[in-house]
């Protein structure tokens, strides 16, 4: 008999190994692997390969990197995984808008093969055929979904899909002879803020639409933004709060009335994969994040994929080189004269690419549809648990029903017991569950943002309910348990102000030590 | 019978137009001699008392004599009871205390009355949080979070509070400037007190919040951007109060009031702290331009802490003359709420509709105005 884990919290604690930065460790003059002088005929022959090299890209000094045992460093990551509350390691259900779900492991497997590995983006195309074959077929099933008619996967994320559809507008502009005229992009306070930063890249001026009172943008709004200047709209839907805004329609009949493009920012698609269509909403171009809706792992700002979708007109503007069919053959087409050029390398991240087909092929057309919906039957059936607990609530729309995930708020709770939603998200790492943290644009008062995906049984759904539950009792009887959090995690609270203090953040060892005023 | 307590400050708001921080230690005959103000408190409680009236509640009136609401309330409902009367002639503080006193004492539903955060905090000091109160906005400063948004829309509220059997009730502050922070050059609002008001958020003004350090990073985006593409050699910018509008002098490095209505041209300071009459004389005949900025918390871009820009003045400027700035995070705290206008019709007619914020460098919001 299964154990019955759903009305109760684990009795978890955390590995805590206080372990240093790996700067902090080694020894002068240890090494991992000791490697054989070069021998003398070797020299004589192939001479100082070093000297080729161009004098601004050689080091005057030695790289200070830790100087360490094998061993040593295999076990300093090994503590390290353990001070995680990693992806494959706890129910991730918190990481709202990130759209966590499995990652199968069989498509690791698949891209490790060395036909994939050890190929080289250089290779001639007639080498590479299966790969090519591969980013084809994605191609293929990314048109059927979206209804649009071609797809690049050379932006390698989400916000460099949207630069390269800022791009496209400028370009699509530009050959109409609007270029000039054309210096307006409309987006919404929803929207990904790179929907405001890409296209200011690109030189244009942002117009920002609120939302109305329904929890969706103002169509009111809408309307007296656009205007002859108008070059296009970054708009999503649904947004992170969950709630579908059924007059997108309107929207971008509203923009192209007025000459603009539509884009549609479906980074996240997970709800309404196979549902609804980019091209039935009349949008020019739409774009999908492989790392979330198509199962590829996040790659914590690492190598990822912006699929990025246009409808035919746009074709011609787009990124080469393109992956192309002639006849039994998989090409690639550099012979694009209105292309925008490059946005990054070659065709994309192929690891990436291929791992998302293998998945949409295991699937099929039927397990996509299915994948959406059980991801908004989970949503769903959270919403109605976390609506019942005492402190909590959905703010923004009365709608029984959101798609994928939803932005809820503890207001509530926090005026009666004084305990902030981060206290709360601290508390819940007590019992094994990741924080959220990502609820931009903070219109929700103490808001917490819950994307279940279709990944999560309903046992574990029911398990991060009680975590919960757990959590809010704690906050009436034990509230000083609650705001103190975390007790049995990696670390205890640390000083987060420091990272809203340029004067003192630091992205690498090296600056950290500058800024502490540490010797270098 | 429900039983409504009325105090109206008869002086409250008339500093407003003359650029006054307020009228706390005036008196009404004080204000006239000096400047030859008209009371504005007797008709915004009448805008009030009207809808209550239109409304058919059955109630009756408690109030006091002496401007403090008697007179009015007789004019329009048939059950007035006087309480009391101001100890001579001209209306102090302690004699809003006095009312607000007697009237609670006399066991009203609801207290509603008519003033600014001067007046808030006598009844805050009389009734504290045990009487159900409203306020009635008009005032010059109105921080506090317990004014209806409008006249109009505290009588609504009255309304529905009489006429519902339970109605929720919350506590909401009472703030005033902190003037030992404002002589420092900042504007912080200062916690008094709280008072009991009804629930209804989209009738009763939020309180209005100093700027956070973070904010001064967008200020500065939004000023540089006016300084870069707005505004030019040849017009005459008017700078409404707020730190943001500010930050545009600060950058020019020329000085600034808070609160006050400044003017800048060609890149100076060349006029602080102006009222109604001071502003119409300087704009008069000039190209001029108005930079406002939505006060505190409420998302009222005018007729709330900037009275001195009334409508006379926005009109000879030209209602296409305004230039919004705000940060994204003050438009974000309004919620889905609109941006509000408080003039007189023909203004606030004008000044309906959709309007672009710069809300940075670049970056605008369109936001809807209302009033």
């Amino acid at each position: 008999m299964a154990m019955q884990r759903e009305q109760r919290v684990r009795n978890f604690h955390q590995a805590k190994w206080d372990e240093p930065c790996i700067f902090e460790l080694g020894t002068e003059g240890e090494r991992g692997q000791l490697l054989p002088e070069v021998e003398p005929d070797i020299e004589a022959v192939v001479g100082d390969v070093f000297a080729s090299l161009p004098e601004v890209l050689q080091r005057k000094t030695r790289a200070k990197l830790p100087e360490m045992a094998e061993m040593q460093v295999l076990r300093h990551y090994l503590r390290m995984s353990q001070a995680t509350l990693g992806a494959d390691l706890n129910v991730d259900i918190g990481q709202g808008t990130c759209t966590m779900k499995y990652s199968p492991k069989v498509n690791e497997r698949i891209v490790r093969n060395h036909k994939l590995m050890e190929t080289h983006p250089l290779q001639d195309e007639s080498t590479v055929q299966g790969t090519l074959e591969a980013v084809y077929g994605l191609d293929e099933i990314l048109q059927e979904i979206s209804g649009m008619n071609k797809f690049t996967f050379q932006p390698g994320g989400g916000s460099q899909a949207i630069l390269t559809i800022a791009s496209l507008m400028k370009a699509y502009h530009e050959a109409n002879g609007e270029g000039d005229q054309r210096d307006e992009i409309i987006t919404t306070i929803f929207s990904h803020p790179s929907n405001a930063a890409a296209p200011k890249v690109k030189g244009y001026k942002v117009v920002t639409l609120y939302y109305d009172e329904h929890g969706v943008p103002d169509f009111e709004a809408l309307k007296n933004a656009v205007s002859e200047r108008t070059a296009g709209i970054f708009i999503t839907n649904p947004e992170d709060t969950g709630i579908y805004n059924d007059k997108i329609k309107e929207f971008t009949r509203v923009v192209h009335e007025v000459g603009g493009l539509c884009a549609y920012d479906q980074a996240n698609l997970n709800g309404i994969m196979g549902i609804t269509r980019a091209k039935e909403a009349d949008f020019d171009m739409c774009f999908f994040n492989l790392h979330k809706t198509f199962s590829a792992p996040h790659g914590c700002g690492g190598p990822a994929c912006g699929a990025l979708g246009v409808t035919d007109v746009l074709k011609p503007f787009l990124p080469v080189p393109l992956v192309e069919k002639t006849g039994s053959a998989y090409t690639l087409n550099y012979d694009m004269p209105l292309s925008i050029g490059k946005i990054r390398g070659f065709i994309g991240v192929t690891p990436v690419i291929v791992k998302a087909y293998a998945w949409a092929r295991s699937l099929g057309a039927e397990g996509l549809v299915e994948a959406a919906k059980v991801a908004v039957l989970n949503n769903n059936y959270l919403l109605k648990h976390i609506r019942e607990i005492p402190g909590a609530s959905a703010p923004l729309s009365d709608v029984k029903y959101r798609i994928e995930q939803v932005r809820y708020s503890w207001i509530d709770l926090c005026e009666e017991t004084g305990v902030s939603t981060h206290d709360i998200s601290l508390r819940m790492a007590d019992y094994g569950f990741h924080l959220w943290s990502s609820h931009h644009p903070f219109i929700v008062p103490e808001p917490f943002t819950i994307e279940p995906t279709e990944s999560y049984s309903k046992v574990e759904l029911d398990e991060y309910l009680a975590g919960l539950r757990q959590v809010v009792k704690e906050c009436r009887e034990t509230p000083e348990v609650v705001k103190t959090a975390p007790h049995n995690s990696v670390i205890h609270r640390v000083d987060e102000s420091v990272l809203d203090d340029p004067s003192k953040w630091a992205i690498t060892w090296r600056l950290f030590k500058k800024k502490q005023g540490f010797e270098l | 019978m429900k039983r409504l307590g009325l105090i109206v400050n008869p002086i409250a708001g008339i500093g407003g137009r003359l650029g006054l921080k307020g009228t706390d230690g005036y008196t009404l005959q004080a204000l006239n001699a000096k400047y030859g103000a008209t009371p504005v408190s007797a008709k915004r409680a009448q805008e009030a008392l009207e809808v209550i009236k239109a409304s058919g509640v059955d109630v009756e009136i408690v109030t006091c004599g002496g401007g403090m609401g008697f007179e009015i309330a007789k004019s329009l409902f048939d059950v007035v009871t006087c309480v009391g009367q101001p100890e001579v002639g001209e209306t102090t503080s302690a004699d809003t205390v006095m009312a607000a006193k007697r009237i609670a004492e006399a066991s009203v539903d609801i207290l509603m009355f008519v003033g600014g955060d001067g007046t808030a905090r006598d009844i805050y000091a009389a009734v504290g949080a045990d009487q159900v109160c409203i306020g009635v906005p008009s005032g010059v400063k109105m921080h506090s979070g317990v004014y209806g948004l409008s006249p109009m829309k505290s009588g609504e509220l009255v309304s529905v509070f009489l006429s519902h059997g339970h109605m929720r009730t919350e506590t909401a502050e009472v703030m005033d400037i902190d003037e030992e922070a404002y002589r420092d050059g900042k504007v912080y609002a200062k916690l008094f007190g709280y008072l009991s008001i009804p629930v209804d958020r989209r009738k009763t003004q939020n309180k209005k919040s100093g700027s956070h350090e973070s904010e001064r990073y967008f200020q500065d985006a939004i000023a540089c951007y006016m300084l870069d593409h707005i505004m030019d050699e040849d017009t005459y910018y008017v700078l409404g109060p707020g730190t943001t509008t500010a930050q545009i002098q600060r950058k020019l490095e020329q000085p600034f009031t808070l609160l006050g209505v400044d003017i800048v041209y060609r890149g100076k300071t060349i006029a602080r702290d102006l009222n109604e009459s001071q502003l119409v004389q300087w704009i008069e005949g000039k190209r001029t331009k108005l930079v406002i900025t939505p006060t505190g918390g409420q998302g009222f871009l005018l007729g709330r802490g900037n009275q001195q820009i009334s409508g006379v003045v926005v009109r000879s400027i030209g209602m296409d003359n305004i230039i919004v700035i705000a940060t994204k995070n003050k438009l974000l705290s309004l919620g889905a709420s609109p941006l509000y206008v408080d003039l007189d019709d023909a203004c606030n007619e004008g000044l309906g509709g959709y309007r672009k914020v710069i809300t940075g460098y670049d970056d605008v919001v369109l936001k809807k105005v209302t009033y």
